[in-house]
């Protein structure tokens, strides 16, 4: 609870800011509009730290996505996700850009669930930049999320990324975005499930997002997301084979700019506590 | 086995509540359900009262209903229908009415809104309908309107004759509204009756409307037969599809009843409206043989417009605009009158099956004068021309939890195409979504159609939807869609192609059947000129608007009902300082069981910047008149309804309401100027049914 109130007074301080830095990875999030960050699953690296506390299994994922067709956009993430005996720690990565202009970001995280309805996570992130003729720079950031099971059907989850507001470099107070992440899920029924999320960057206008996934047929699921500033409509597939393997694909619309496509895969390997 | 026990009493005890409200009562709901989500002054929902009034009376037996019958009620989603009929086709018929709740797409909510319209039991309807049966059994019903604004309008000035035949400021008539309908009617089979009505402005049996009233309309309607399932002479409405090719009748668009994106197209039905430009006059024939269904249809009426003869020949006229007001008031409106004739012809192929409908449909239309109209950048692709033929392929599919919907229709102007697909998923029985694509060419036109469009038209748009409804515990139920649209083309007052999007979210708590609130916020955003134009090319502009609404409604005793609601409305634009519009109504009803009189009451006060920060309210009036104001400026508004109930076969309405603005001194302009700050309007109707 102090962590939170330290992140939400260095928040208040109001100054310039420069938008990039995280991207949303994970194409399961992707299709549903990035509302993720009250959902659990092996992309929480990149939304909500405190959504990987519940994995079991040693878990791996690869994710790509195409900004607006265009190859100067393209994203890609790993994340490899281990429970320990105490909590889970995870490894995650993403990289955009292309030859002239490279943008990644590397880290570790650790998660724990801290009671039967809370669970928190924290990560550090290492920023560089790269861009051609011109050099690079790098710089750390902190992440920190959480997510309290209201019952059994509500999921409240928030996550605050670059914490401490950390610059690019000193001068021109270049600094990478701070995001603000407030949500809930909310299970339907066993095969509907709702999101609705508010994310604020400290420099941008609030967007809001909302999104659903259907299971259609076992193992098949459906996604629709929505988010506004910038008006974006998501939609996707998602396939799982046998509990272990997980496709994701879909594609993003953005009303002028057009189509960003995405896709990624998941595995669990088979662990002990798995097999009962 | 305790639950299902608690689960049956609770039902029983929703079913004996649905029925201790009066049964109009049930019927005004659902019209302000419907009318709540339309921002227009022209409502006409006729069509959907009558067929509520009528099962009402006569209860849809859901065990002989066709899938058609159970469309026509307007309150199932074709999901939901189909899993009706495939429970039936597999379980045989229904015992009783607790069985719906076996149906995996019905939930509690869905019952309880079609439980007073519909029935269960063994007796077969009767499939034929005998000459002798239906004189005895048929219902005679006579309507008697009068309106009036007692205001006096600048337009019905005394002015000596001289000047009104040089101007056309002056109305020639009276300012009343005299509106009178007969009509017999035998279930929803047989249906004769004679429409007629002067509006105010125009003569009684004098100048230019010698004939006693300005408009007439009469029709005899036939709908039944094995083979001859619909026959309709006189004035009749016709649709087809998803309504991109033809259709005569409203149809409704976007509203916050996210599962009601599909049409469901009823092919010939009497035309009983006022409105003076939307229907058919001729003749109109459906026949059908075992799944399959052919309507050919005819029309030839005359309609408004300016003809302006060209003057180098002067035989040559063409005709520059199509007047769709129906009002014949003054010297212009009067020189307009049935100056051209309007024939359409046009056929519709059916197939249906249980879960499948297809069909097919060619319409030809054309004046009997050339429509030209200067060219502007705007209406380059409209049409011009004297004639134009269009044809349409449409489909609907249901499997389980999911329906698709299409049509892909094409004209002959300009050879444009017009697509619009749909996909309705019910997650669940209290999830669904909707998803609806279309597509619309910059210059597709027809002459009636009504498809699903943020525009006022079937054209010169391209979007998207997604409307999502979620009912979460018992109380509480979501209702929120996202449209996002393109107008490829320029559009009047839009000198460029623009992009919008228009975004609803409406939650609302009901936790028993006396109280229910609800929250609403809608955003749109839409693009049009800007008002700062400096040069030769004018910029547009995004207009941001967003309304926040909550309303409350709540059944104080069994005779008494209250209604709040206070909304509040922001328009942003960069071309002008930022708007802002309130209004804020109380309601009460009182229906005394004993008492043959029933009145509504409401007092508002409003308060917008402009006209722009309009707000629209929907409020009580005589069965069939549709009221949905626009509240602007400053000011208070009030209205009274009474309804008295006599001798059994009489109803009498009377109603006076009144706007009384502030800091204005004159309201409206040109011919409709009030002068000073008050506005009232009476209405006075008389219903005798035999």
């Amino acid at each position: 609870m102090n962590q939170l109130r330290l992140t939400l007074v260095l928040l208040l301080i109001a100054s310039t800011g420069w938008s990039q830095g995280v991207i949303p990875m994970g194409a399961r999030s992707n299709a549903l509009a990035n509302a993720s960050v009250a959902l659990e699953d092996v992309w929480s690296y990149h939304h909500n730290p405190a959504g990987l506390s519940d994995l079991k299994s040693i878990e791996v994922g690869v994710s790509y996505e195409n900004r607006y067709l265009l190859p100067a956009f393209q994203n890609q993430g790993v994340v490899l996700v281990a429970p320990l005996k105490k909590g889970v720690i995870s490894v995650g990565a993403q990289l955009h850009g292309y030859r002239l202009y490279r943008s990644n970001r590397i880290g570790l995280g650790y998660s724990m669930r801290l009671s039967e309805k809370f669970s928190a996570g924290v990560q550090v992130n290492y920023h560089s930049l790269r861009i051609e003729n011109y050099g690079t720079a790098g710089t750390a950031t902190g992440e920190f999320g959480f997510q309290a099971k209201i019952n059994s059907k509500v999921t409240l989850g928030a996550s605050v990324s670059n914490i401490g507001r950390n610059q690019l470099i000193e001068i021109q107070n270049d600094r990478y975005s701070t995001y603000l992440r407030l949500g809930l899920s909310y299970k339907l029924s066993e095969r509907v499930l709702t999101l609705l999320e508010a994310e604020k960057e400290i420099e941008s206008r609030l967007r809001v997002k909302g999104a659903v996934e259907y299971q259609l047929i076992e193992q098949f699921y459906f996604r629709l997301g929505a988010a506004s500033n910038p008006v974006e409509v998501t939609s996707g597939f998602g396939i799982q084979f046998k509990t272990q393997w997980k496709l994701d694909f879909g594609m993003g619309w953005h009303q002028q700019l057009g189509i960003s496509p995405n896709i990624g895969m998941s595995y669990a390997f088979k662990s002990k506590k798995n097999v009962e | 086995m305790w639950s299902k026990f608690v689960h049956t009493v609770l039902f029983i005890g929703c079913f004996s509540i649905a029925w201790s409200q009066s049964k109009s009562e049930i019927v005004q709901q659902r019209i302000e359900f419907i009318s709540e989500q339309l921002e227009s002054e022209e409502v006409d929902l006729t069509d959907v009262v009558q067929i509520l009034n009528y099962h009402l009376d006569k209860p849809l037996n859901l065990n002989s209903a066709t899938s058609n019958q159970l469309k026509e009620l307007g309150l199932l989603t074709d999901i939901q229908i189909n899993d009706l009929l495939l429970h039936i086709k597999q379980f045989g018929k229904l015992i009783s009415i607790y069985e719906l709740q076996s149906l995996k797409y019905w939930d509690l909510q869905t019952i309880q809104l079609v439980l007073p319209f519909i029935r269960v039991d063994d007796k077969l309807d009767q499939l034929h309908v005998s000459l002798k049966e239906a004189l005895k059994y048929g219902k005679f019903e006579a309507f008697l309107r009068y309106q009036t604004i007692p205001e006096p309008k600048s337009g019905y000035a005394d002015v000596p004759d001289s000047i009104k035949q040089q101007s056309n400021k002056y109305y020639y008539g009276n300012p009343d509204r005299y509106y009178t309908r007969l009509r017999y009617s035998y279930r929803t089979n047989i249906s004769i009756g004679v429409t007629a009505e002067k509006d105010p402005g125009e003569q009684f049996f004098r100048g230019a409307q010698k004939n006693g009233f300005d408009f007439y309309s009469a029709h005899a309607y036939y709908k039944g037969g094995k083979y001859i399932r619909g026959i309709a002479l006189g004035d009749f409405q016709v649709q087809i599809g998803q309504g991109l090719n033809f259709w005569s009748g409203y149809a409704f668009n976007k509203t916050a009843d996210v599962s009601n994106i599909k049409k469901n197209a009823q092919p010939l039905r009497p035309y009983t409206s006022v409105d003076e430009s939307r229907f058919m006059r001729g003749v109109g024939l459906d026949l059908g043989y075992k799944k399959w269904g052919l309507t050919v249809f005819g029309s030839h009426k005359k309609v408004d417009g300016s003809v302006v003869s060209d003057s180098l020949l002067d035989e040559f006229e063409f005709v520059s605009s199509i007047n769709l007001s129906g009002l014949h008031r003054t010297n212009s409106e009067i020189a307009k009158r049935n100056t051209l004739s309007e024939t359409i012809f046009g056929s519709n192929l059916r197939y249906q099956s249980r879960g499948f409908s297809a069909g097919i449909a060619g319409v030809s239309q054309g004046y009997n004068v050339e429509f030209s109209r200067p060219t502007l950048p705007y209406n380059q692709f409209d049409f011009r021309g004297k004639q134009m033929n269009s044809i349409s392929a449409d489909y609907a599919y249901v499997w389980r939890n999911i329906n698709l919907f299409g049509e892909i229709s094409r004209s002959s102007h300009l050879n444009q195409l017009a697509i619009l697909q749909g996909f309705i998923l019910a997650l669940d029985s209290r999830a669904s979504l909707s998803i609806l694509y279309r597509n619309y060419g910059r210059g597709y036109h027809t002459f009636y159609n009504n498809a699903f469009s943020e525009g006022s038209r079937t054209q010169n748009e391209s979007g998207i939807y997604f409307g999502y409804r979620m009912k979460m515990g018992n109380a509480w139920t979501l209702n929120t869609y996202y449209d996002v649209f393109q107008y490829k083309w320029l559009k009047y007052q839009i000198d460029a192609p623009s992009t919008g999007h228009e975004f609803l979210a409406q939650l609302s708590y009901k936790p028993n059947k006396q109280l229910e609130v609800y929250g609403r916020f809608r955003q749109q955003l839409r693009q049009r000129n800007s008002r700062d134009s400096d040069g030769t090319i004018t910029p547009i502009e995004d207009v941001f608007q967003r309304n926040y609404r909550i309303n409350l409604s709540y059944q104080v005793t069994e005779n008494v009902q209250l209604k709040s609601r206070i909304e509040y409305v922001t328009i942003n634009r960069n071309s002008n300082t930022p708007e802002q519009g309130m209004l804020f109504t109380q309601d009460v009803v009182i229906k005394p069981k004993s008492s043959p009189i029933d009145v509504a009451l409401r007092y508002a006060l409003f308060d917008t910047d402009s006209y722009d920060s309009r707000l629209y309210s929907f409020e009580s009036n005589a069965l069939y008149v549709f009221s949905v104001p626009a509240y602007f400026y400053q000011g208070s508004r009030a209205y009274i309804l009474v309804r008295y109930t006599f001798l059994r076969k009489f109803d009498l309405w009377v109603r006076y309401g009144n706007f009384i603005y502030s800091n204005r001194t004159s309201l409206s302009s040109g011919p409709e100027e009030i002068a000073g700050n008050r506005k009232s309007d009476v209405t006075v109707q008389l219903r005798m049914t035999f």
